[in-house]
This record gives C-alpha cells, sequence and structure tokens, in this order.
C-alpha cells in the first residue's frame, strides 16, 4: 500500500461520521407504497411502460430507457400501479412518477382463467450468470444496462455509458471511489465492509467489460478498516490495488480522486476521465454491477445514510427504490424535533428539500437532518481578499476574483477566470470568513452563460 | 450584492405566472409548513471576520504593553487616542457613505491599534486624531470600504504624517520615560532611533542599542515597534490561529536579512549596519507580520504573496542602505500595495487539467 495520496488543495471538515460508521446496515421491509421517478438519472427520462390498474411483479420493467443516456426503472415492490403523475423529485422539481401499491392478493381472474398466482415470481434479467469470465464484455454491459444500473455516488450516470467509451479513446485503468469524502455519509464504507464479496465480483466485471487490466480503489483513511478489509479481499485479484487517500474534501471528486491516484488531470468540461484514460465507478455501483450480472437482479434498493443531528437514530439502511422518505424516517425511530434544514446527499453538495414527501431515488446516497446550529445560515460581509479560497480551490480557480465578475454582471470575465470548471464542491464558500455565498453566485453566472449559449 | 438572497421557502408562491385578472385567488396555506431551503454548502468552517480581528487584536498586545512599559502614560494615551478616533470616523463613515462592514467586524479597532503603533508615543493629540482621518476616512471608506482600500489605511496614515510634520514624526521618546512630558521637557527628555543613528552615519551611538535591546525593546521609536521579542510572540499567535500564513512574513524578514547581509559583508561593517541589526530594529517585524500580512492589500495567491513579500524585503533593505528616510518599512509595504493587482494579475495559476501554454503563445 502507497503512502497517503492526495491532491493539492481542499479542506478538512468534521467528518461527523462516528454517529453512523460503526453501525450495519439494516434492511427495511418493502413499504406498501413506492413512488418512482422516470428520471432518477442523468440524461433522458424513461418512458412509462405500464398503465395505471396494472399488476406488476417486483424487478418488471415499469418505466424503459429513454435513450443511449438513459436508464430503465423497475418496479421495486410487486402491487397495483395507481398512478401515473407528477410527483415531488428529492431534486426539488416535478416528475413524472411510477405509483405501485402493494396487494394482498391477486385480482378476480376473468371468465375461465386461472387466477395469478400472488404474490408474481419476482422479474430476473435473462442470461445472467455468476461466471461472469466466461461472459463476453457486450452480454456485460447489456446486462447493467438493463438492471438500470446508475452511478451510486450522487449524479447518477447511467453506468454502462460510461462502460461503452466512444471508438478512439482507449481506456486502461478503473478508478474505484471508495473515497466518500463528504461529512455525515458512511453508505459506502458500509458497502465495502458488509458487501465486500459483491465490490470484489462488482470490479472484475467492470474491468472485463472495459478490458481493462489495472484497477485502483482509493478510499480516504478515515476507513482503515474498510482499506484493511478491502486489501484482502483484492489480494487475490491481480491488476487491482487498494490505496489509502488522504482525508481531505473533495478527496472522492472524480478528478481528484484520478490525481491522486495516478498523478493524471483530467481536462476542463467537456473534457472527461476518458480523456486520460480511466473510468470511474462508485463502490455501490460495483455491488450493484455484481448483482446484475451475476443474478439478473435490476436495481431496485440501495444502501442510504440517514444522519444529523435531528435525526434520533442515525442509521445506514437498505431501502427499496421509491421508498417515501418519511416511512424511512420511521422506520429508522424518527426525528427529535422540526428539522431547520433537511438535506438530500452530503452536507457540501447535498440539495435541501422543501418538503419530507419525496422517494427515495437511485441517486440518494442519504439524507441529513439538520438543526439551526448545523446549518450554515450565517450572515455575509464583504470579500477581504484574504485569498483562502484560492489556496484551497481543487481546481486552482480563483472564487474570490470570479465572483467580483459575476458580482458586477461581467459574464465574460466570469468566463476567461474558468467559471464553467467550477464543480460546486463548496470548498470556497466553507472557508470564506465572510461567508459569501461563493458556489451559488458561480451557479447563477453558470446558468447564465448557458442561458446566453441557448 | 453582498447581502444573501434571501432563504427561499419553496415552492415559491407561482412568482412566475402571470396575475389573474380578475378575482384575487385564494392562496391555501400549506398543510404543513415547507422546510427552510438553502444552496450548498451547509456546512461553514465558521471563522468570520470579526474572529480574524479579534485575533490580530490580540496578538498585537504582546508589543502594545512593551510599549507601555517603556514609554508609560504617553504610549497608553496615543494608543487610546488612535483607537477611539479610528472608532469614530469607521463610525461615521459608515454612517455618511454606507460603505460594506461594521463597528463589530472589528477592523477599525485593529486599523486604530495599528495606527497607534506607528507613531511616536508624543504625537500631539491633533496630529493622531489627523491620522485616523487618513487612515478610515481616505485609505478606507473613500476607496469603498472594509475589503475594497487598495492600501493599508494605517500604514497611508503613517506616511502621510511623516511627509507632512516631519519632526514630530520623528521626535523619539527615550525609553523609560514613563510619566506625562510637557512640551518644555520634551527635548530631554527624547532623542534618535537606532536606524536614524545609522542614517547619519552616528554608528558608534548606535551601537549602543545592543541586539538584546532590540529584542526587548529598550530602545526609541515608534510605540509599536521597539520590541521584536513581543511582535515575534503575536506573529507566532496569528501563525498557529492560521490567521496569516508564513510566507509573507518569513519571505519579507528573510529577504531584507540578506539584502543587508551582503551590503555589511561588501560594503564592511565600518559604514554599514549587520544584518541582525535590520531584522530586530524599526518596524520590520511590525511589518512583515502585521502590516504587510493586511488580507486586504496583499496579493490572493501563495506564489504572488511570495512575490510580494521579496519586493517588500528588497525596497526596505534599499530605502534603508541608500534612501533618504531611515526607514523603509512603510513606503516599501505600500508600494507593494500598489504593485499587488500586477502581481495578482501575474501569478495566476495554471487551472486544473490544463496544460502550460507553449512558449511563443505566451510571449504574444
Amino acid at each position: 500500500m502507497a503512502t497517503r495520496r492526495t491532491f493539492r488543495g481542499g479542506i478538512h471538515p468534521d467528518d461527523h461520521k462516528d454517529a453512523t460508521c460503526a453501525l450495519p446496515i439494516q434492511e427495511m421491509p418493502p413499504p406498501a407504497r413506492v413512488v418512482l421517478p422516470l428520471r432518477q438519472h442523468l440524461g433522458a427520462p424513461a418512458k412509462a411502460l405500464v398503465q395505471v390498474g396494472e399488476r406488476v411483479a417486483q424487478g418488471q420493467v415499469v418505466g424503459e430507457s429513454g435513450g443511449f443516456v438513459s436508464a430503465p426503472v423497475h418496479a421495486s415492490i410487486a402491487g397495483e400501479v395507481t398512478a401515473i403523475a407528477k410527483y415531488r423529485h428529492p431534486g426539488g422539481f416535478m416528475a413524472e412518477s411510477v405509483v405501485i401499491e402493494a396487494r394482498d392478493a391477486a385480482p378476480a381472474p376473468a371468465e375461465g382463467q386461472e387466477p395469478m398466482p400472488w404474490p408474481p415470481h419476482p422479474f430476473t434479467l435473462p442470461g445472467a450468470n455468476p461466471d461472469y469470465e466466461s461472459m463476453a464484455p457486450d452480454l456485460l454491459r447489456s446486462l447493467i444496462r438493463d438492471a438500470g444500473v446508475v452511478g451510486m455516488g450522487g449524479a447518477a450516470f447511467p453506468t454502462f455509458v460510461k462502460l461503452s467509451p466512444p471508438r478512439g479513446k482507449r481506456v486502461e485503468l478503473l478508478v474505484i471511489n471508495g473515497a466518500e469524502c463528504e461529512p455525515f455519509l458512511t453508505c459506502d464504507h458500509r458497502t465495502m465492509l458488509e458487501e465486500t464479496d459483491k465490490v470484489v465480483h462488482g470490479v472484475r466485471i467492470l474491468m472485463r467489460a472495459l478490458d481493462v487490466a489495472r484497477a485502483i480503489v482509493g478510499i480516504e483513511d478515515n476507513k482503515p478498516d474498510a482499506i484493511d478489509v478491502m486489501t484482502r479481499a483484492f489480494a487475490q485479484v491481480p491488476g487491482v490495488s487498494v490505496v489509502a487517500c488522504q482525508v481531505k474534501y473533495p478527496q472522492g471528486g472524480e478528478k481528484q480522486l484520478i490525481k491522486a491516484l495516478t498523478g493524471r488531470e483530467v481536462p476542463p468540461p467537456p473534457g472527461l476521465p476518458l480523456d486520460v484514460g480511466v473510468v470511474v465507478q462508485n463502490v455501490g455501483t460495483a455491488a450493484r454491477v455484481a448483482d446484475a450480472v451475476m443474478s439478473g437482479l435490476p436495481f431496485i434498493e440501495r444502501t442510504i445514510t440517514l444522519s444529523g443531528p435531528r435525526m434520533a437514530q442515525p442509521a445506514n439502511v437498505r431501502v427499496r427504490l421509491g421508498t417515501m422518505l418519511g416511512d424511512v424516517v420511521a422506520f429508522c425511530g424518527g426525528l427529535t424535533g422540526d428539522p431547520e434544514r433537511v438535506i438530500m446527499g452530503g452536507p457540501m453538495m447535498g440539495v435541501t428539500l422543501s418538503d419530507m414527501e419525496v422517494p427515495i431515488v437511485k441517486g440518494t446516497s442519504g439524507f441529513l437532518f439538520f438543526d439551526a446550529q448545523s446549518a450554515a445560515d450565517l450572515e455575509a460581509g464583504p470579500c477581504l481578499r484574504c485569498g483562502r479560497c484560492v489556496d484551497i480551490c481543487p481546481l486552482r480557480l480563483r472564487p474570490a476574483e470570479i465572483a467580483r465578475f459575476v458580482e458586477a454582471g461581467d459574464l465574460d470575465g466570469a468566463q476567461a477566470l474558468h467559471v464553467r470548471e467550477c464543480m460546486e464542491c463548496g470548498s470556497c464558500s466553507y472557508v470564506c470568513p465572510s461567508n459569501r455565498w461563493l458556489v451559488q453566485l458561480f451557479r447563477i453566472a453558470k446558468a447564465k452563460l448557458n442561458e446566453r449559449k441557448a | 450584492m453582498n447581502e444573501k438572497p434571501d432563504v427561499a421557502t419553496a415552492p415559491a408562491p407561482a412568482a412566475g405566472n402571470p396575475a389573474p385578472a380578475a378575482a384575487p385567488v385564494k392562496v391555501e396555506p400549506p398543510a404543513k409548513p415547507l422546510l427552510k431551503v438553502g444552496p450548498s454548502p451547509h456546512l461553514h468552517d465558521r471563522d468570520s471576520i470579526a474572529q480574524i480581528m479579534f485575533w490580530v487584536a490580540i496578538a498585537l498586545l504582546p508589543g502594545v504593553a512593551v510599549s507601555f512599559w517603556y514609554f508609560g502614560l504617553e504610549a497608553v494615551r496615543t494608543m487610546t487616542l488612535s483607537v477611539v478616533a479610528c472608532l469614530a470616523f469607521e463610525a461615521a463613515s459608515l454612517r455618511l457613505l454606507k460603505t460594506p462592514g461594521s463597528l463589530k467586524d472589528g477592523s477599525a479597532l485593529v486599523t486604530g491599534i495599528l495606527l497607534g503603533m506607528n507613531l511616536p508615543p508624543t504625537a500631539p493629540w491633533w496630529l493622531i486624531v489627523v491620522g485616523a482621518l487618513v487612515a478610515m476616512v481616505i485609505a478606507k471608506h473613500l476607496f469603498g470600504g472594509l475589503g475594497a482600500n487598495i492600501f493599508n489605511p494605517a500604514l497611508v496614515a503613517r506616511v502621510f504624517l511623516l511627509v507632512s510634520w516631519p519632526t514630530l514624526m520623528t521626535t523619539w521618546l527615550k525609553p523609560g520615560v514613563r510619566g506625562l512630558v510637557s512640551a518644555d521637557d520634551l527635548a530631554a527628555v527624547t532623542g534618535a532611533t537606532p536606524l536614524g543613528l545609522l542614517k547619519e552615519g552616528r554608528l558608534a551611538e548606535m551601537a549602543a542599542s545592543t541586539s538584546t535591546d532590540l529584542f526587548l525593546g529598550n530602545v526609541g521609536g515608534s510605540i509599536g515597534e521597539i520590541s521584536a521579542a513581543a511582535l515575534l510572540l503575536g506573529g507566532i499567535v496569528l501563525l498557529v490561529r492560521r490567521v496569516i500564513t508564513w510566507e509573507i512574513p518569513v519571505v519579507f524578514m528573510a529577504t531584507t536579512f540578506i539584502a543587508t547581509g551582503l551590503a555589511y559583508w561588501i560594503g564592511g561593517p565600518e559604514h554599514y549596519a549587520s544584518p541582525t541589526f535590520h531584522l530586530l530594529s524599526g518596524g520590520l517585524v511590525l511589518g512583515a507580520f502585521f502590516m504587510a500580512t493586511d488580507m486586504v492589500t496583499s496579493p490572493l495567491s501563495f506564489r504572488g504573496r511570495v512575490v510580494f513579500a521579496f519586493g517588500c524585503g528588497l525596497l526596505t533593505a534599499l530605502i534603508r542602505l541608500f534612501g533618504g528616510y531611515p526607514e523603509g518599512v512603510s513606503f516599501a509595504i505600500l508600494l507593494m500595495n500598489a504593485a499587488t493587482p500586477l502581481i495578482d494579475h501575474l501569478m495566476k495559476e495554471r487551472t486544473f487539467g490544463t496544460v502550460p501554454k507553449p512558449k511563443a503563445e505566451v510571449a504574444r
């Protein structure tokens, strides 16, 4: 194992992982009702394949992939489709969703027909086989696509797309992201400890699908147990090394992780890891890939972390996709009071919810329930030019200067200072002693620049 | 746009929809209160301007205490008046000019202490008030207030007073005179600073102040510059609290030390003072730790700050060795303040993932 690798810049927030990192993943029983947004991934939304009133089996496709960069959506419980309408998505917008409610018995059969067996046998993907070493890469990719697997680190980019590099791009290294640098979240940590075999198989499948001989698993060294377990699990797998990275936010950012592990710098957008011969996948994604290829299981459940000071009993819990957040919170023991802020994802890049009536989706890594003390809701002041944001920007941008241009309405000036390259990690806002909303200014600038281009 | 956008409570009450022409729509209150939303990040390291200024003020205390010890009531009087006048001008400016900032952010307190430290203990009251006026109103608020000034306010005031009333600004109380001094007695209890003696070529008298005197502060000088030890202690506090970073003080002092050392080594001790003398005398330690590190007026990036500090150190040495003034720290810092936008522009770093431009392209 190499010495602690890292990138330049970054910040050291308190990781708050003690609350949940030692808690085994709880299994939440399937809920009586799920709301499945047809958009749980980056790219085109899925298209509804079912109708209201139709009975569906667990694992049945309810939304087919809407394009190349898209993913199908599967029924996460067996039951009856009771509605197809717009429901609030945890991302804040209203999304076309399929609602399924569990039913105790099959519907009365039509005249002269056998009653449908109930509950119906769960769907699995045809062609799945534990012996993936004998399977063609194309078959692996199509199984991963048909299982609806998307990146589980948060962006929810369809996994098989990353496994299908365009002609002319050579991939020679697979990076497995086990950094989990966002404070509070521990679902990847627990996945590495509890689903070790699946992660190992998933990594081997991904390597085979990509035809690469080398993979590196990067883990922040605040998870020594995970590093230990993964190192032992991969000891017999040729070409795979497990590397400890320094605890530093945003170590789990794709670009920062590649830099730390390989020294390579991914070019600015539209540059991709592919441009430096790398594909990055999250450890949780690897486990779902193993499920899809070896057992034919569609992506219908995931592990999430519920934490934060308002959570009575912080937890790691495996839930069916589409389970309503309120049901998961109730299952885990509820809240200790009204939260000041509810965040989907980590506290650095997560989005706040306006309403807890939202379902768990594929990209949900967790929910945080903050009280007034922990939510950064401070008054902003003028820029002191202290340069802390410049010192820590992991992309070596100059946030203080960009902010001046954005505030002055000079989009060209902001663009000349590379505002478009900002990945919105939030480090600059975190360190700003004037508590300026730097990232938000950059989001505004990027949105305006996109608008202007359109 | 220094105020935060309001933390919106979503969903916004149909802000984009055209208002209905006829009867006003009855807005149903939501069944339960919606949650508060806001943009990420949701964490903050909780450092603030007020905390930074608080720690700078704390770090200045040892230096102030030493001057109170050696200069007694005259120093107390000057320091108090400087702080009070700066706070008053800050309050007036905030109110009249509506520039950003607040008395509570502590920046005026720090400027007040720094201005006091840059004055001779016997400065007359009106000189101090004029200094505070120049610092707060002209150098700070007319430039746009906190964060917008190009030059360090306390240094602008010091240099303004120095060139306007050179005699008053170079009348140095001898250490150990602890009571208030009347105008008639002034001549009897004042003398030159070690750097002043050096400039006049009185090397033998200069040598009467040993390194220990310079280190502890048993010499004539401005209130805040006499004891290198006390200032160093404060500087270490700032470094430990991460209020400042090491590069400016270290590069600044090292550059002056090396440049004056070269002169000493080449020109000989009969003409030049030792680099240790230069390091410990005058305002070098004060300037390097407390004035050059002023965030507002120094470059944004590490590399920029190194260049800035090198310039400060070199100019200080050049002025002390060859200039008309005995002391060059304030001029050096102000000149480098002026160069800060240029340094920021030239010291831009290659952003992540970009390749260095070929030489030819850079030259164009």
